[in-house]
């Protein structure tokens, strides 16, 4: 084995292994009051849901054809659809937090324009711009118009999702990959807030979708087409857009370079491969890997960067506003003996970091950084155990959306049962969690297509960002319901491979043989 | 076969997914070891701020005051102990003695009737303690119990006007006790308001004990008991028992907790604050990585509730570099955080080993006095770096 595919293996298998502690540590953090969550079980809520899913899956399990999948996976989505519109007709939330912000900012685009909004912190005009801004816009102050929007970016969601999903892996296991999503709360509970997590699900959706079509087009031809230019533009403008939505492209341009690594080893192993085959003998590889290298670069790197930067400087000249942020003064907010909620990390972001004077502040909070981290790293270790915690818990944006009504305008919120909802979900996501697990242990049964790998770089990136530098929110998991919903139904319909064969298949063909040698 | 082939089959996965999986566990821990190495290393570079969990509590104070550290009640992890600063020259006999039959032999009273009390030089109270199964008390001021002591102002007066009081007893056992315990009881006008109790010596001879106790601020009187398991006939005498009033304590620590960036306690300030002494947090200074020092640096914050600060002028924190105080600053002019960063190059001379934080009070001119009650005063100094 030569040694840089054996480091990079290690390292695969490492990452992996580390994703698997986590996943573990998750489903126990969801079950530490195994008591009253099994007298749960007993809730009407619970037993609906674990019914409806069983008759959803083995309806799924019975389903041969591709067009009966479609047909299960439409009908569901046009329940789901029903459901939360009822569910938004019934429930209001009283906009709090942030939420609140984005709100009145979004109101006050539409009435003070956009100069007026020069005073606030600019991350909030980013994230009302292309939200609740047009929402006000075309509907004005009415928060069931916002809600209806929200259950519309959903659903939109759900249907390119599990177009990306039945493309990358299998009709089967998109349409499980929907029902786990769909049982992620954050999302029931979100369509109701003006929650820009929601806003930000179809982009990412559509941009796993653009990256599978330009994996497929880089893959199928050699040369370089109008179509993969403009799938290349749409990914920068994509990228702009989470960006705004949710400040995630930074986690979206690691997972671009580190596709592009892998498309150009993995083309530099299978060239150097022809090649010894050919001349009988290890040399570099020539012209042709160089010209494809520089399609991949140009490709996933240098258009779509292009195109974010373009659309950023166009942004900013029409708006005037963008958000510029001291990464090494937020990283260095960390609080190891904390989890990196919001309330432990405000204060150094807001009353120390800005009392040094200007000059000093960089170094000053590198090195408050790299106390953080290595003075007690058995304490650091444990925070990070602490932020995963945090962000496995379910029950974050139930938390923001089930306070009483304040405001005359917000009808009946969903302000009771709050306990047993959040148990609810905590048993829920426990069994996920353990799915997930399993999903991870036996990795080596399920390969992935390739036009997958973005979504599981771009998921792990953020995951790791967010559990190593940045606050930890539990509706942050949401962030991964895409991955881990389609991990889980691969467990659950993948069928088991190990390499290239079919697993199950193998066994059969053994037995065949087996029989006709007898 | 077919049986066989499946095992085969099932096995292969199996040591498939162990390897893979023994690989990456591998690999965590070496990541894991590589972790811990490296923030070793960082360690070593000088690139950390100072480790604030190597300071240590030293007492200073003035000529003239007692010391004492008294282990408190233990019911948190943050609690360490109180530290009293204790003015010796201030104290005032509040009682003056219990133990003297002239003074107070009609003040004892026993719970059962076979004890007497007698004496035979009006300096000491002697009691006869019969044999008896179960606990037996004598106890001061006759009356019930859970009301406060009718007729025995004078023994009052000026019991209240301390929020500290001393207890000294003497006393001499003819034979060896089973158990001796003191109780305190304090009452208000109506009933009792507080109760606490030691365990004392109980072994033949001379004894002494000596402890010091929190006054409630409502309380007007008091009783003192003492219980006795006793199963020989035994004897005791009370050569001396004050009750003495502790006044000008000015600092009492409750509560220290630091981490490596963070060292934080709670001052409590009582009584009237006229009385000198310092409070001090000390560390050897480790300058590694760090030659060329030229600025102290840190954050240091006073929370002080509801108190107005002003009132803690008379309160000062101090940084002394060894010996050479660096810098001072009133509490009452500190912010809630405030940085720090101070020039050290005169220092640059020598190499420095040790550095403290004081805070405390010199001995003010009677203008400054304050009097504050009962005021806790969070201080926090966090991230100090020396660079």
């Amino acid at each position: 084995m030569r040694i840089p595919a054996f480091i990079i293996r290690c390292s695969i298998a490492t990452v992996w292994t580390i994703f698997l502690v986590l996943a573990f540590h998750a489903f126990v953090a969801n079950v530490t009051c195994p008591w009253r969550s099994f007298a749960s079980v007993f809730y009407l809520g619970l037993a609906a849901i674990l019914v409806f899913s069983s008759v959803y899956l083995i309806a799924l399990l019975r389903a041969k054809k591709d067009s009966t999948i479609h047909l299960i996976a439409f009908s569901f989505l046009i329940l789901t659809l029903v459901c939360r519109i009822l569910w938004v007709r019934y429930f209001d939330a009283q906009q709090v937090s942030d939420f609140h912000t984005y709100w009145n900012i979004g109101h006050s685009i539409v009435v003070d324009g956009v100069a007026a909004q020069s005073a606030f912190p600019g991350v909030y005009f980013l994230r009302s711009i292309f939200y609740t801004a047009p929402i006000q816009y075309i509907f004005g102050d009415n928060q069931q118009a916002l809600e209806l929007v929200n259950v519309f970016l959903v659903t939109i969601t759900m249907f390119i999702f599990y177009d990306f999903g039945r493309r990358v892996f299998s009709a089967k296991i998109a349409a499980g990959a929907l029902l786990f999503f769909s049982l992620s709360p954050d999302i029931w509970y979100g369509v109701t807030l003006a929650n820009h997590d929601i806003a930000f699900l179809p982009w990412l959706a559509g941009l796993c979708l653009v990256m599978y079509w330009i994996d497929k087009r880089l893959h199928d031809k050699s040369y370089i087409s109008m179509p993969i230019v403009l799938l290349s533009i749409t990914v920068g403008i994509l990228i702009f857009l989470l960006e705004v939505q949710r400040g995630f492209g930074l986690a979206a341009w690691f997972a671009l370079i580190f596709l592009l690594a892998y498309y150009l080893y993995n083309h530099y192993r299978e060239n150097r491969v022809n090649i010894v085959n050919k001349a009988n003998r290890a040399r570099l590889p020539g012209k042709d890997w160089l010209k494809r290298g520089l399609v991949f670069i140009l490709v996933l790197l240098i258009i779509p960067l292009g195109t974010y930067e373009l659309s950023k400087s166009v942004f900013i000249n029409i708006t005037g506003i963008w958000s510029e942020s001291d990464y090494v003064t937020y990283i260095s907010a960390k609080d190891v003996h904390g989890s990196d909620r919001y309330g432990e990390m405000l204060p150094w972001r807001e009353e120390y970091s800005r009392q040094l004077p200007e000059d000093l502040r960089t170094e000053f909070s590198v090195r408050k950084l790299s106390s953080e981290v290595s003075s007690d790293p058995v304490e650091t270790i444990r925070h990070i155990f602490r932020k995963n915690g945090v962000l496995a818990d379910p029950t974050g944006t139930l938390g923001f959306s089930s306070r009483p009504a304040e405001d005359p305008w917000v009808g009946r919120t969903n302000s009771d049962g709050v306990p047993m909802q959040r148990e609810l979900h905590k048993l829920l996501s426990a069994i996920l969690f353990f799915l997930l697990f399993l999903r991870l242990l036996l990795h080596p049964f399920f390969p992935i297509k390739r036009g997958g790998f973005f979504l599981i770089f771009f998921t792990a990136f953020l995951y790791l960002l967010i559990l190593f530098f940045t606050e930890a929110q539990p509706r942050y998991s949401l962030f991964t319901v895409f991955l881990t919903s389609l991990l889980i139904a691969q467990l659950l319909f993948g069928g088991w491979k190990l390499r290239s064969n079919t697993w199950w298949n193998s066994i059969k063909k053994a037995s065949k043989s087996t029989n006709l040698e007898k | 076969m077919e049986t066989a082939n499946n095992r085969s089959r099932f096995v292969k996965g199996f040591k498939r997914i162990a390897s893979v999986h023994l690989v990456g566990l591998i690999g965590l821990i070496i990541i894991i070891g590589l972790f811990f190495a490296a923030a070793k290393c960082i360690s070593y570079t000088g690139l950390t701020l100072m480790d604030m969990r190597e300071f240590q509590l030293v007492e200073e104070v003035s000529d003239g005051m007692d010391q004492y550290l008294m282990p408190d009640y233990v019911n948190a992890n943050s609690l360490a102990a109180r530290y009293y600063l204790i003015d010796d020259m201030a104290r005032e006999e509040l009682v003056t003695d219990l133990a003297k039959w002239d003074v107070a032999g009609s003040a004892w009273a026993s719970h059962i009737h076979n004890i007497t009390a007698f004496s035979t030089d009006n300096s000491a109270i002697t009691f006869n303690l019969p044999a008896h199964y179960t606990h037996y008390y004598i106890y001061t001021f006759p009356g019930s119990w859970s009301a406060p002591p009718p007729g025995w102002d004078a023994f009052f007066e000026g019991f209240g006007t301390s929020t500290l009081v001393k207890i000294e007893i003497d006393y001499i056992l003819h034979r060896d006790l089973d158990a001796l315990k003191l109780f305190f009881q304090q009452y208000n006008d109506e009933a009792r308001i507080a109760s606490i109790s030691w365990h004392m010596p109980g072994k033949k001879g001379s004894n002494s004990f000596t402890t010091t106790l929190n006054i409630h601020s409502e309380a007007k009187s008091f009783r003192v008991y003492m219980q006795f398991l006793n199963m020989a006939q035994n004897e005791i005498t009370l050569e001396s028992l004050k009750l003495v009033n502790m006044h000008g304590y000015n600092l009492l620590l409750t509560r220290i907790e630091n981490n490596f960036k963070k060292l934080s306690f709670t001052l409590s300030l009582s009584g009237i604050a006229e009385y000198p002494g310092f409070i001090v947090f000390k560390k050897d200074i480790d300058l590694k990585g760090r030659s060329d020092y030229q600025s102290l640096r840190f954050f240091v914050s006073v929370e002080a509730g509801e108190l107005d600060k002003a009132l803690l002028s008379f309160l000062e924190i101090k940084v002394f570099l060894d010996e050479a105080l660096v810098w001072s600053m009133p509490v009452s002019e500190i912010g809630n955080p405030t940085f720090v960063e101070q020039n050290i190059e005169f220092l640059n001379s020598k190499e420095l080993s040790e550095i403290s934080f004081s805070v405390g009070c010199d001995p003010p001119d009677s203008a400054t006095q304050k009097e504050i009650m009962d005021q806790g005063i969070d201080i926090s100094i966090e991230y100090l770096d020396i660079r």
